[in-house]
């Protein structure tokens, strides 16, 4: 059996996944989430970045 | 981290049993790998994208994701310090190309670095490391357990004309990433570890929940950065000014700094105390702390207290 030939979905709780548990009460995930969502702001969120320009 | 990782795992594990051919016997075994020692920070980019995968139905890709995850063995504590390979031949590198691209504020494209300079991010960062062994083993003990990889990249200004300096992200943890051109001098990489080390971990101390309530949408003043961000940008940015100034401070007290050094450390400590001061100010008006924000932020006041 090929992976996904029956299309069956796997559902998951995201408030028991670690760091999607800190997206906001009111995601809504009609459509296909990716990294660069900016709903996933606190997955994707990389607050170690630094500019070069220090103010 | 790895607590929460292997019982977000286990919860994946009992829903796609019997959807998503897995090899279930090894994917146990890994989970159980979490509890004895440390993992690349690509295991998390991995999980990260076995979620998203789920998520979108993608089960083929799913299906790889299980076997990658799998077949991660324990590696030793930190950091392994690496080039960022080309991210179109090397996996580890496409993910953290990808990831470091996460953000739709800073849109940002890291590339491998020249030799030379990544052989000379090598030497300051061998400097670094003798620094704080020798003048403050505290971070450097914390540095190693934190951080698993140091990937070294360079990358071009961006479309909003901002460069970045260094890179951690909450879905590779342990990993980070360095801009060779974004450190000068031994003394500024000693507060590079510090800086991202920092992050990493808050980001562990937020395993079990965040440390505010701030909408994500709201835009605050930075102090490190000329954006506005999210007010999680402003208390990572406030509390790893502090461990910086922390970091150069022990150096200073403890005689382990160059007579050259000596002045450089007072004003770069002079420039974190004003920035954290400046951090402060945001959060006192603005943040939403819960009870382990206004922890972790309350010790770093009262380190801050005797400089601001």
């Amino acid at each position: 059996m090929a992976a996904g030939s029956k299309q069956q979905t796997v559902k998951l709780d995201w408030t028991r996944l670690l760091g999607f548990d800190q997206v906001g009460h009111d995601f809504d995930r009609a459509s296909t989430v990716k990294l660069s969502d900016p709903r996933l702001v606190k997955l994707g969120l990389k607050p170690g970045v630094k500019v070069g320009v220090k103010t | 981290m790895q607590g929460r990782l292997a019982d977000s795992l286990l919860h994946i594990i009992d829903q796609a049993d019997g959807i998503v051919p897995f090899p279930r016997a090894e994917f146990s075994a890994f989970v159980s790998r979490l509890a004895t020692g440390p993992v690349s920070p690509s295991v998390f980019g991995a999980y990260c994208d076995l979620v998203l995968a789920l998520d979108a139905d993608s089960l083929d890709e799913a299906q790889t994701l299980f076997r990658e995850i799998a077949d991660a063995q324990n590696v030793a504590w930190g950091p392994l310090i690496k080039e960022l390979a080309d991210p179109d031949q090397d996996p580890d590198s496409n993910r953290y190309r990808r990831f470091a691209d996460g953000d739709p504020d800073m849109p940002l494209i890291i590339q491998p670095p020249p030799a030379d300079l990544a052989q000379n991010a090598r030497r300051l960062l061998s400097e670094a490391f003798a620094l704080i062994d020798a003048g403050n083993p505290e971070l450097s003990g914390e540095v190693r357990v934190l951080l698993r990889e140091i990937v070294l990249a360079v990358g071009s200004e961006n479309i909003k004309g901002l460069r970045f300096d260094g890179i951690s992200a909450f879905m590779l943890w342990g990993g980070v990433v360095l801009n060779v051109g974004g450190y000068k001098t031994a003394l500024d990489m000693v507060q590079a570890l510090a800086h991202e080390s920092g992050h990493n971990l808050l980001f562990g101390l937020c395993a079990h929940g965040p440390l505010h309530e701030n909408d994500d949408r709201e835009r605050y003043p930075s102090p490190l950065r000329p954006d506005e961000r999210p007010m999680d940008g402003i208390v990572h940015a406030t509390y790893v000014t502090a461990r910086m100034h922390q970091a150069v401070q022990r150096l200073l007290m403890r005689g382990a700094l160059s007579q050259t050094q000596i002045p450089q450390a007072e004003q770069a400590n002079t420039e974190n105390a004003k920035w954290f001061a400046s951090g402060m100010q945001t959060i006192d008006r603005h943040a939403r702390l819960t009870p382990l924000g206004r922890e972790v932020m309350g010790r770093a006041q009262d380190y801050m207290r005797e400089y601001t």
